[in-house]
C-alpha cells in the first residue's frame, strides 16, 4: 500500500481539455497518448498530431504551455504534462488542462488563449473538445 | 499544482515537503536509457552519471525548492533540505524520541545518517548489509 485516503470529498466535476503536438523532422507522426487521460478512463490519444519541423519553435510551444500552467493553477486547475524523445532527435509533448467546477463551453474558453498563442507561433493545434469527468 | 495551505486546509500542521506549499509546478525526468541493474554495475553508474547532469539543471534553477521522496532519487544530495524542508530538525527529534533505537530505518529517511547498505556493485539498491556509515 502506497496511499491511504483520510477524508474524501463530495463528488466533484473536472472539465479537461488536452494539447498535443510532436517536433522535429518527423515524416509518419505516431500516435500520442496522455497518461494521465487514459488513466482516468478518457480517450485522448491524438492519431496526427500537428508536427513542428523546427525544434526551437516546438520548445516555444512547450513554453508557452508551462507558462499558461500559471493562469490553469491561478483558476483553480492542473495539468499534467509529458515531454518524450521519440527517436532520432524528435519528440513528443501532450498535456491535460483540468479545471474542477466549470463546464465544458467554459474551460474552452479558458484554454483558447493558450491555443491562440501557439497558433501565433505557427503550431496549428485547434482548442480540442473538452470532456468531462463521469462517476 | 497550487497545494497551499488554505487548499489543503486539515489538518494544517503536518510534514508536507513545505515547497509543495509555494510550488506551482512539479517536475520529474525519467531516463529510458538506464541500462539492467542486473547487468554490469559501471554502464548504470555511468548513464546515471549523464542523466544526473541534465536532472542537475532542474536542481540549479530552484534553489530551496525540493523534491517528492516517493519518485525521486534514492541518491538525491542534500536530501533532508530536498525532501523534508526546514521540517527536518522537529521530524528528528520526533525520531530520536520514539526509535532511540534506530530499529526503523530506509535510505533518505529521517534519522538514516547513521546508517547506510553497503552492495558488492556500489549500486544504490539495498541489496547488502546494513552497516554503520563511516563519520563524514
Amino acid at each position: 500500500m502506497t496511499s491511504a485516503i483520510v477524508k474524501a470529498y463530495p463528488y466533484l466535476e473536472v472539465a479537461e481539455s488536452t494539447v498535443t503536438f510532436v517536433g522535429g523532422n518527423i515524416t509518419v507522426p505516431n500516435v500520442v497518448t496522455n497518461p494521465s487521460s487514459s488513466a482516468l478512463g478518457s480517450n485522448t490519444s491524438v492519431p496526427m498530431p500537428v508536427v513542428v519541423q523546427d525544434l526551437e519553435n516546438f520548445w516555444r510551444g512547450v513554453n508557452l504551455v508551462y507558462a499558461f500552467g500559471r493562469d490553469m493553477v491561478d483558476g483553480g486547475g492542473t495539468t499534467y504534462s509529458y515531454v518524450s524523445t521519440t527517436g532520432n532527435n524528435t519528440f513528443s509533448f501532450t498535456t491535460t488542462l483540468d479545471i474542477p467546477r466549470i463546464s465544458k463551453p467554459d474551460i474552452f474558453k479558458f484554454v483558447q488563449p493558450l491555443v491562440d498563442s501557439l497558433n501565433g507561433i505557427g503550431i496549428a493545434v485547434n482548442n480540442t473538445t473538452p470532456t468531462s469527468s463521469t462517476r | 499544482m497550487k497545494p497551499t495551505e488554505q487548499v489543503a486546509g486539515y489538518p494544517g500542521n503536518n510534514a508536507v515537503n513545505p515547497a509543495f506549499r509555494k510550488t506551482i509546478m512539479h517536475a520529474d525526468i525519467f531516463d529510458p536509457l538506464t541500462p539492467s541493474f542486473r547487468g554490469p554495475a559501471k554502464a548504470v553508474i555511468d548513464e546515471y552519471a549523464v542523466f544526473n547532469s541534465h536532472i542537475n539543471k532542474i536542481r540549479a534553477a530552484t534553489p530551496g525548492s525540493g523534491a517528492y521522496i516517493n519518485e525521486a532519487d534514492v541518491q538525491e544530495p542534500n536530501w533532508q533540505q530536498s525532501f523534508f524542508g526546514d521540517k527536518y530538525e522537529k521530524l528528528l527529534e520526533i525520531k530520536k524520541k520514539t526509535d532511540p533505537w534506530g530499529l526503523f530505518w530506509a535510505p533518505t529517511t529521517v534519522g538514516s545518517e547513521a546508517w547506510e547498505v553497503m552492495t558488492a556493485d556500489g549500486l544504490p539498491t539495498q541489496n547488502g548489509q546494513l552497516c554503520r556509515a563511516k563519520s563524514s
